[in-house]
């Protein structure tokens, strides 16, 4: 009995009961916290019975630390206490935006990730298919970010950008020179932009574009596309500048047809793919969004599958492509593009793969 | 028969069959039907003699039982209306307090005398009775069956059995009598009837009866007296035909819900929120349509259940309720709040950090542009707070997110304007929350008054916390109407004052009163001196801005030119002020108070008296000095006209009493620096040179401390002398509480040891100088904070001689690191007034220095 439960207790999740003792287990392990509205939100009450007092929640938060924290409104003494009993003099982390939710934690207090959406948490089984991914995400992430730790150079700088690729925030200061907690030994050459990536303003593109020519501006956008390093997203939010600065500027409805699809292929489900879908309808195809069209009580099939909000303040993570809805254009249909395609793309490389998994796994098995 | 004789036996017979026709529009055809009423003997009720003192109130247990249950015979005998009879056709607009066609009561003409606290004491323990009573009838609704749905035929016939019947009942038509009466809820409900069909009108009842569900509607909530009550006392219930028409909507679709406390609540305020503020009847039912269901599903924050319907109007009756993208109120938008953004209470305040604060977005357009949205929209279903989520926003954005957070989940809250800016109020544990504020201004998007000014905000929740004591005053000033409509004068004027007095912070019924007063009793000084007093020992203990206002409004035009008494009319002026400590429950503008009362003087030597007793009251008053002293000096300056020698008179009394009331401890000088930033500022909003010159020097005497010793930077000079340092300065930008505080740096920005003021250069905003006199100029030098100025964009020169119309005279100033300079040795221009302004984007460095170099023209 003793060694089958020897077996199976890395992959149970360590229940406790403070955030401080959660902190101090959670090592490389993420941190669960559910949090809900304890005394004044009656689905928050109908979700905790059904995924804690039932326990339904558990198996899904696997490996991880697990901890339960009532939220309060206007408190009563004892209210108070069963509060501070668990928080401590802690706080929690920023970017938990609604209740009830699973909070993704690391061990330094850093919100990684949530499942907060209301479709997300309608059930346990939606949540449950929310958490695993971001679960999967994390550990894939710390591997990473343990290996760059080790690693010096560009191997490092190569390191993090893998990490930074995940679908998930990362922890603070990584792939910053200064108080970088997670530098490690080595130190970086960041011939690949790393830093270009961590510190990218898409306002501040909006700001050099006002004052350049058509030309201009497309030698400046295609310079910083080229350099490789940037992110899905922050591609197009690049490009979402360019087309905007020519659309305000009188270009073609030709030229910005294919400066929107090339942005929109950049990854077509995401928020800023349907934008440059939205774009095209709007400034292209001169067809005006009728929000009547759309029923109140329809969502989309994006909220339904793993959306991880960036935690205000730290740089958007390249997002996963995201699953379209059915019925919907699915953001590929054959238009105009432009010569940047090859450019815009990450390769394949630069996704992790199994090798770096084992090498991890040969790393943990050296150092014990 | 003679043709003249049948001429005139053919008028005769036209004559009578026409009187005959008219006979029912000036006579009764038939009387009313008496319906038996039972009156009631007093019951042994302990009624507390007059000289009882307050304190000495019957306790509650010792009062004697009494049966609530009054059963009232069924009114259904009504008579077919006769459309040339009706009478009460319209009484909805409150100021004209029309009577009804009554005749005149001998023994109820006369204007009582106005009383003292003494004479209410009798009256103030059955009130306060009448409270305890009323809070113990809310466990225990009380429902009438007398009414039946034939009594709607005709709402006039209806009024006069219920009129009849509370005079009767009432008897002796004094206050004791009228506490007695509106001790029964049998009573209470008659005269809320009674006020409902007076303030609707019959021929709209009739015509709401005419709806599908009309009658029922109707009799259902004329039976219901809590129901009604919350039509008639829980705040405004303005437009009530429309709002009784809406209600009609909701009750024909969802009827059985009305019989459902919180659901009751939802569908009353609805009608009555959509009705008072015009908004469309399709989009008041998907409004009721959502809180029903969100109730219903539990998806509401807990206090919602608690609600009461004066509470329910901030929720249900949250503005931009049309469906269409961009409306914060719409039940799209709602319902995505009420699933993503659930909190406690406590932190929607705050919730605005779940957005990206953005003036443009990723693509460049400009947050008051509609692309900023537009391509989003499919993406976000058209979902407002949820396009602003992913883009993010400013201000407005930001403030609305939490508002409609707060509201989505049944909390109340409400955005505000500040100047140039968006903020919002939520009401967190019954104490409203400033959020995501920056100024002192709030003009709040929902009132109850009209008044948008937080004051009011505090005042409403004060006035309906204490809930039975308003519902007693309510219920008085109902009373009052329907006595005065009666023409019960004498118990009219009682039923109005006792309500005041029972409740001092009733601004709805303070105001009905005045109204009242101005059309009954104009010259009656000593009621206008009561109501005066009244509105000062009551309101204005803790609102100054509403009393202010409700007297200069109301009271001051009438009153003041009674009092011929220069020094009388000053004492009274001062009373206002007397209770003044600090700002009350948030800083207000005291100038218009101050205007109203100067303007009653005649005089300039009148005035001034009034000026320098108003100056020495505020001035020792710390938070008032500086608003006084911007007063004084605006009206030196505009109200006084072209009396060039009145404004001298006046700005030396000023700056003299300025010199003497401004404080000179070190322990004070902060006091004295912000009382002097607030009126250097004002002379630089009246663009008063001299004025601002002299604050300035007063300054620098006052609080040395506070200005820079030197400037920190090298100035190369230009030739000549700085003919700028004699003048005025003026920043484009909007001033912040602190930064007015500091604006006597200003005036040290044009002296050669600097000074400190925001700069903001954006198109045509700048920084503009005033010069003493028209000179030649042979060079600018501005000094900002910056270590280096930003060069991308060029700064240039405007002049002019008006300071209205401008030329460009010289482009492109030479930066020089913290320094733009521009050298006119050449061009010399000639000018009273100059401006620096930087093209393209908005900038804002500080600015340290500012030095216009040249001649003075003689």
């Amino acid at each position: 009995m003793m060694l089958v439960s020897a077996v199976l207790s890395p992959l149970r999740a360590a229940v406790v009961h403070s955030y401080s003792e959660a902190l101090s287990k959670a090592g490389d392990k993420p941190i669960v916290i559910f949090l809900y509205g304890a005394n004044y939100d009656k689905l928050s009450m109908k979700t905790y019975d059904e995924f804690i007092k039932k326990n339904k929640i558990l198996p899904a938060v696997r490996k991880s630390v697990f901890l339960v924290v009532p939220v309060y409104q206007n408190p009563t003494p004892d209210e108070k206490k069963k509060y501070a009993k668990i928080m401590g003099d802690k706080k929690l982390p920023g970017g938990i935006w609604s209740y009830p939710c699973l909070a993704v934690v690391d061990s330094h207090g850093k919100l990684r990730g949530i499942v907060q959406s209301a479709q997300e948490m309608k059930s346990v089984e939606s949540a449950t298919a929310a958490l695993k991914p971001m679960l999967d995400a994390f550990e894939q992430q710390e591997k990473l970010l343990s290996k760059a730790e080790r690693a010096s150079g560009a191997r490092k700088a190569d390191l993090i950008l893998q990490a930074s690729n995940i679908n998930l925030t990362l922890p603070d200061g990584v792939g910053k020179e200064k108080n970088n907690k997670r530098r490690g030994r080595g130190e970086m050459d960041d011939d690949i932009g790393l830093k270009n990536r961590m510190s990218f303003d898409p306002i501040a593109v909006v700001e050099k574009l006002q004052i350049m020519s058509f030309e201009e501006a497309d030698a400046y956008i295609r310079g910083m596309i080229a350099e490789g390093c940037y992110s899905r997203r922050q591609r197009q939010e690049m490009m979402a500048a360019y087309a905007g600065h020519l659309r305000r500027n009188g270009a073609s409805a030709e030229r910005l047809r294919a400066l929107y699809t090339e942005m929109r292929n950049l990854d077509p489900n995401s928020m800023y793919g349907a934008y440059a879908e939205g774009a095209i309808a709007l400034w292209v195809e001169k067809k005006a969004f009728d929000p009547s069209t759309v029923p109140v009580e329809v969502r989309r099939a994006s909220e339904e599958v793993t959306t991880v909000a960036a935690v205000p303040g730290t740089v958007e993570p390249d997002p996963e492509p995201t699953v379209r809805p059915s019925g919907s254009s699915g953001g590929m249909t054959a238009l105009g593009s432009t010569s940047l395609e090859d450019v815009a793309g990450p390769s394949v490389e630069d996704e992790p793969s199994e090798d770096d998994f084992e090498a991890d796994a040969d790393a943990e098995a050296e150092a014990e | 028969m003679s043709p003249n004789l049948s001429r005139l036996l053919i008028a005769a017979g036209l004559v009578f069959a026409l009187g005959f026709m008219c006979y029912p529009i000036f006579y009764s055809v038939q009387e009313p039907e008496e319906t038996a009423v039972q009156t009631r003997p007093e019951e042994g009720l302990a009624v507390t003699d007059d000289t009882t003192p307050v304190d000495d109130w019957t306790p509650e247990d010792e009062e004697p039982e009494q049966t609530d249950e009054t059963v009232e015979p069924e009114i259904t005998t009504i008579t077919r209306p006769d459309p040339d009879k009706r009478r009460i056709l319209n009484r909805q607009d409150d100021e004209l307090y029309t009577e009804e066609d009554v005749p005149e009561d001998p023994t109820q003409k006369k204007v009582p005398e106005a009383r003292g606290h003494a004479s209410f004491t009798s009256s103030l323990a059955q009130v306060h009775r009448l409270k305890k009573r009323l809070e113990r009838e809310s466990q225990k609704p009380y429902k009438s069956k007398d009414l039946q749905p034939v009594v709607w035929d005709n709402p006039e016939e209806l009024y006069q059995v219920l009129a009849k019947r509370v005079l009767t009942k009432i008897e002796k038509l004094d206050e004791k009598s009228i506490l007695q009466f509106m001790q029964q809820p049998a009573n209470r409900l008659d005269l809320a009837r009674i006020n409902l069909i007076r303030r609707t009108g019959s021929e709209e009842l009739i015509r709401v009866a005419s709806l599908p569900s009309g009658r029922g509607m109707l009799t259902m909530l004329a039976n219901d007296l809590t129901w009604i009550s919350g039509v008639l006392y829980s705040g405004p219930s303005v437009k009530l035909e429309q709002a009784l028409t809406n209600m009609e909507l909701i009750y024909r679709k969802h009827g059985e819900d009305f019989l459902h406390p919180v659901l009751n609540k939802i569908g009353t305020i609805a009608a009555m929120e959509f009705a008072r503020e015009g908004w469309n009847p399709e989009d008041m039912m998907a409004r009721y349509e959502y809180y029903s269901s969100s109730y219903k599903q539990e998806l509401l924050n807990s206090l919602f259940d608690t609600l009461q319907y004066w509470e329910m109007r901030w929720v249900v009756g949250c503005a931009q309720p049309s469906q269409s993208v961009g409306n914060w109120g719409e039940p799209r938008n709602l319902k995505w709040m009420r699933d993503n953004v659930r909190l406690p209470a406590e932190q929607y305040l705050g919730a605005e950090g779940q957005l990206c604060y953005r003036l443009r977005n990723v693509a460049g357009d400009s947050v008051f542009s509609s692309a900023y949205l537009a391509p989003v929209l499919p993406y976000v279903n058209g979902t407002t707070a949820w396009a602003y989520r992913e883009i993010g926003g400013v201000c407005g954005a930001l403030s609305h997110y939490a508002t409609y957070g707060a509201l989505a989940s049944g909390l109340p809250a409400a955005t505000m304007g500040e100047p140039g800016h968006c903020a919002y109020a939520i009401r967190i544990n019954g104490e409203w929350k400033r959020g995501n504020s920056i100024y002192w201004q709030h003009q709040l998007s929902k009132t109850f008054f009209n008044e948008p000014e937080w004051d009011y905000l505090i005042l409403t929740e004060n006035l309906y916390h204490d809930f039975y004591t308003t519902l007693v005053a309510d219920q008085l000033v109902a009373m009052a109407d329907f006595l005065g409509a009666r023409r019960k004068m004498t118990a009219s004027f009682n039923c109005y004052e006792l309500a005041i007095k029972v409740q001092p912070l009733n601004w709805p019924a303070l105001n009905r009163y005045a109204g009242y007063l101005k059309v009954k009793a104009p010259e009656d000084k000593e009621k206008w001196q009561r109501l005066h007093d009244s509105i000062v020992d009551g309101l204005g203990k803790q609102h100054y801005n509403a009393a202010s206002k409700l007297l200069v409004r109301r009271v001051y035009p009438n009153l003041a030119p009674m009092i011929k008494d220069r020094n009388k009319l000053n004492k009274m002026y001062a009373g206002l002020f007397k209770n003044f400590d600090g700002w009350g429950t948030n800083r207000w503008d005291v100038i218009p108070t101050l205007d109203a009362q100067i303007n009653t003087y005649k005089t300039n030597e009148d005035k001034k008296v009034y000026m320098r007793e108003v100056v020495r009251v505020l001035m020792g008053k710390p938070e008032y000095s500086g608003a006084v002293l911007t007063w004084g000096l605006k009206y030196i300056s505009q109200g006084l006209g072209k009396d060039e020698a009145a404004q001298d008179d006046f700005t030396d009394m000023l700056v003299r009493m300025m010199g003497q009331h401004t404080r000179n401890t070190r322990k004070e000088q902060d006091q004295t620096w912000a009382t002097l930033g607030e009126a250097i500022n004002a002379a630089t909003e009246n663009n008063d040179r001299r004025v601002f010159q002299a604050i300035g020097k007063l300054a620098y005497r006052k609080c040395k401390d506070k200005f820079p010793k030197k400037m920190k930077h090298r100035v190369k000079s230009f030739p000549g002398r700085i003919v700028s340092e004699t003048g005025i300065i003026d920043t484009a930008t909007t001033l912040g509480a602190g930064q007015v505080a500091s604006s006597c740096l200003h005036w040290a920005v044009l002296q050669k040891s600097g000074g400190a003021m925001p700069g903001k250069f954006e198109g045509k905003a700048g920084v503009t100088v005033g010069l003493e006199k028209k000179s030649q100029l042979t060079g600018v030098i501005c000094v900002t904070s910056e270590e280096k100025v930003k060069d991308d964009r060029p700064f240039y020169i405007e002049v002019s001689n008006d300071g209205q119309n401008w030329n460009r005279v010289f482009g492109n100033g030479v930066i020089d690191g913290a320094q733009i300079r521009f050298d006119m040795r050449q061009e010399k221009p000639t000018c009273q007034y100059l401006r620096l302004l930087r093209e393209g984007d908005k900038y804002e460095p500080g600015i340290v220095g500012f030095y216009v170099y040249g001649k003075q023209e003689r």
